[in-house]
């Protein structure tokens, strides 16, 4: 895999260029805002966009391009952390599953099932009534939504190697499973689970729009984008654009996200690499 | 008067030739082989013929099917595959629909070239050797040999001027592959089809084709009549070809045969069948009450056409499996199959069939190699280093090659190196499983010398499985004759396949394709 080859996928640069701006606008903010965000001044509220404020100001005078800047960070912080939470117990258990079979896997696959069942918006209620709103319960929300999804797809890539002959050859070789797991399976499906991971992203990141929008996400004063849509809602028919902006953003990522992993899936998949030449036997 | 012509063919993929300027000519009613090992272009030149080439190849040079030039419009080209052109893959199970009934696959052919779909499909199915019933079986229901039958039927359904036959008898056993290849050669002749049959196996070609074309790498090496390329080839390659399909039977004396090493008693494995409702149905007995016994030194082969449960066996032996009942017993040790201890099992290894599944390709051939030696403790790391380098040098390859990785080594040499990875633990017992059937017919010859000579070397046994009469007769001491989980017949090779005597070593001597130049 060479970044030459990478560039052969448009798909992927654009994706990937698309969505590496958005993290370094976010990551921009941590930094540097072209204002600060709970810099409230009733006296500019509602400017238009211009060389002041590029993006304008919302109804408390904010500027609309440090909110977004700050919004994205949230939203890449709050579904990256998911991500983590996903592959971190997800992939293992999926691993689990397809090595040891029987009782562990009925029990992985119940358990799996059992959390499809319920969407992420439910979870984070239920959690939100528990513990309080927040950002961080909205990560654990979303996280457990992706829990079954990477063991699922670990479950399956693992399945599909683990027939091959050198998988065979290492129980000959006295592994235990959960060396053959680690040493064996795991390297062979880590493209799967990167392709999943981008799309599990783009996911997050509108669960977490969704949830910060019904209020049981982020907390002001910090912002994300989901809770610029909720703020600028009632105003929706006067100032459009207060709702545009941010929309637009969470569209921009999520698509970029979606593009990119499937560039990804294009890119490392060897079953798609050479498409035609693989049919060929001789 | 040519049917297809070829002229300067070159196809290449992104720069680099896959086929360069090859030109061949094809009769009206010839059988046509055309023999190559892999990468030789062959199956890229039937498809160029078919227009069926994947997009992004670069093509150049013309292809005349029946004078005329093969059309530009991908519709014009799909009616002349569809009306003129049929063609037969190598593995049916992927070329049929599974969720179709075949007699709607073969309907639907039918249809596509403008008949009445029903009623034509009874007679195309007699016409390959089927029943009508088979027509409403779904692809799963039938045999491999049935299912090729099918394949047929289909590209016979626009009773086409050319059949293309791409390796249709490679994933078949030897006496399924006897009766495909006659039943192929019997349509051509009742309907004065032309073939073009594609294979890397001489002998088939020998069987059934009348003349042949020699491709490597993608060049015509040769071209000719059948009788006379095979029986006086004029290319050195052609010539180490042809000397490479005749195995010489083994001489001199058996290996020593006095202490037994491996004992197997009674050995029955038993899979359920049948989901939710397989109470009732009985288990299938892939390994059906078995004993048999090795001596030290000994070479055993195991024969018996798929299905016949010697890769189970196989797979107990090493440990891979466990029995159902019955038990083994290795140099006194008693197991059963998954609980061989560790101490053991290095004793005890196991060459794959397929060379290209059965090496990690994220690790590098060191890191392959070395994972057995986790068998034996107390190696320190100057001891394991010398390990790997003995082990990669005895099997003829260079300790350079340590560092790479799988991908990075041909057919031939990844079986050198499985065969390296068996014999690290320095065992007294190696499983062969069709060691050689997944290789170019050409370094087939060179990986049995060298199991020969390792075996000498290091006074192995071996315990070789195969469907090829030929190749167990160079190599065995003894052969055991499978079928349906059970032995049927033992013997000396040479004496066992002068007189057989059960019905099924019969069928397996009299499906041997005869000697190429003969």
């Amino acid at each position: 895999m060479t970044w030459r080859s990478l560039l052969k996928h448009p798909g992927l640069v654009i994706g990937l260029s698309a969505t590496l701006f958005f993290a370094l606008l976010a990551l921009l903010s941590l930094i540097w805002t072209p204002y600060p965000i709970a810099d409230i001044s009733i006296a500019r509220r509602f400017t238009t966009p211009g060389p002041e404020h590029w993006l304008g100001t919302d109804q408390l005078g904010r500027d609309m391009l440090s909110l977004i800047m700050s919004g994205t960070l949230t939203s890449f912080t709050v579904g990256a952390m998911a991500v983590l939470i996903g592959v971190g117990i997800g992939v293992p258990l999926g691993l689990a599953a397809a090595v040891y079979g029987g009782p562990v896997e009925w029990v992985v696959l119940r358990f799996s099932d059992l959390a499809f069942a319920f969407p992420a918006v439910v979870i984070a209620i239920l959690i939100a009534t528990l513990m309080g709103p927040g950002a961080g319960n909205a990560v654990i929300a979303i996280g457990i939504f992706n829990v079954p999804v990477f063991a699922q797809v670990a479950r399956g890539g693992a399945l599909a190697i683990s027939t091959l002959d050198f998988v065979a050859a290492a129980r000959l070789a006295g592994l235990s499973k959960p060396m053959i797991a680690l040493r064996h399976l795991l390297p062979n499906i880590a493209s799967l689970i990167i392709v999943q991971g981008t799309i599990q992203l783009s996911l997050g990141i509108l669960a977490e729009a969704g949830l910060s929008y019904i209020g049981l996400g982020t907390q002001p004063p910090a912002t994300s984008l989901g809770l610029m849509l909720r703020d600028a809602q009632s105003l929706f028919l006067i100032h459009p654009w207060l709702s545009l902006a941010p929309g637009l953003a969470i569209v921009v990522i999520v698509i970029a996200l979606n593009i990119a992993g499937d560039g990804l899936r294009d890119a490392l998949d060897p079953r798609l690499r050479n498409r035609g030449l693989a049919n060929v036997a001789g | 008067m040519s049917l297809v012509e070829i002229e300067n063919l070159t196809i290449s993929f992104g720069g680099r030739p896959a086929v360069s300027s090859l030109s061949l000519s094809i009769g009206k009613g010839d059988r046509f082989g055309i023999i190559g090992e892999s990468g030789s272009g062959k199956s890229l030149t039937a498809l160029a013929i078919t227009g069926l080439l994947p997009e992004n190849a670069e093509v150049s040079g013309t292809i005349r099917f029946d004078g005329a030039p093969l059309p530009e419009d991908e519709k014009a080209m799909a009616r002349l595959r569809g009306q003129r052109i049929g063609m037969v893959f190598q593995e049916p199970m992927t070329a049929l629909n599974p969720l179709m009934r075949v007699g709607d696959q073969i309907g639907e052919a039918l249809k596509l070239t403008g008949q009445p779909g029903e009623s034509a499909v009874g007679p195309l199915l007699s016409e390959v050797g089927l029943e009508a019933h088979h027509a409403q079986r779904f692809p799963h229901q039938l045999s491999g040999g049935q299912r090729q039958r099918v394949m047929i039927a289909m590209a016979l359904a626009s009773a086409p001027d050319l059949m293309i036959a791409d390796e249709p008898t490679s994933a078949l056993d030897v006496i399924t592959q006897r009766m495909v290849l006659d039943l192929i050669r019997e349509i051509c002749d009742r309907r004065q089809m032309t073939l073009i049959f594609i294979s890397h196996d001489m002998r088939a070609v020998a069987a059934l084709c009348d003349r042949v074309a020699v491709l490597r790498g993608g060049k015509l090496v040769e071209t000719g009549l059948v009788k006379d390329v095979l029986s006086r080839p004029a290319d050195a390659y052609t010539q180490k070809l042809v000397a490479a399909t005749r195995m010489v039977p083994r001489q001199g004396e058996p290996h020593a045969a006095d202490k037994t090493l491996l004992e197997v008693e009674r050995l029955t494995r038993a899979f359920p069948q049948g989901g939710f409702w397989h109470w009732g149905r009985k288990p299938l007995m892939a390994v059906n009450d078995v004993s048999l016994s090795v001596s030290a030194g000994e070479c055993l082969a195991l024969v018996g056409p798929s299905g016949c449960g010697k890769t189970t066996l196989a797979r107990m032996i090493v440990g891979l499996d466990s029995a159902t009942s019955g038990q083994m017993r290795f140099e006194g040790t008693a197991y059963r199959g998954n609980d061989l201890p560790p101490a053991r099992r290095a004793d005890l290894s196991l060459v794959f069939q397929d060379p290209f599944g059965s090496f990690n390709p994220r690790l590098s051939v060191a890191q392959s190699l070395g994972e057995p030696l986790r068998l034996i403790p107390g190696l320190d790391q100057d001891e394991y280093e010398q390990r790997l380098i003995d082990a990669i040098e005895s099997v003829g390859l260079e300790r350079a090659m340590l560092t790479r990785f799988p991908h990075e080594f041909s057919g031939g040499q990844r079986q050198r190196l499985a065969i390296a990875r068996a014999l690290v633990t320095r065992p007294s017992l190696v499983v062969l499983d069709e060691p050689v059937s997944a290789l170019d017919v050409s370094v087939r010859g060179d990986v049995l010398d060298l199991l020969a000579q390792l075996q000498n070397q290091f006074g192995l046994t071996y315990i070789i499985i195969s469907h090829d009469l030929d190749m167990v007769a160079a190599m065995a001491d003894r052969v055991l004759v499978m079928e349906a989980g059970k032995i049927v017949e033992e013997g000396k090779p040479n004496a066992l396949f002068a007189a057989p005597k059960h019905r099924l070593t019969r069928a397996l001597m009299a499906a041997r394709l005869p000697d190429v130049a003969a």
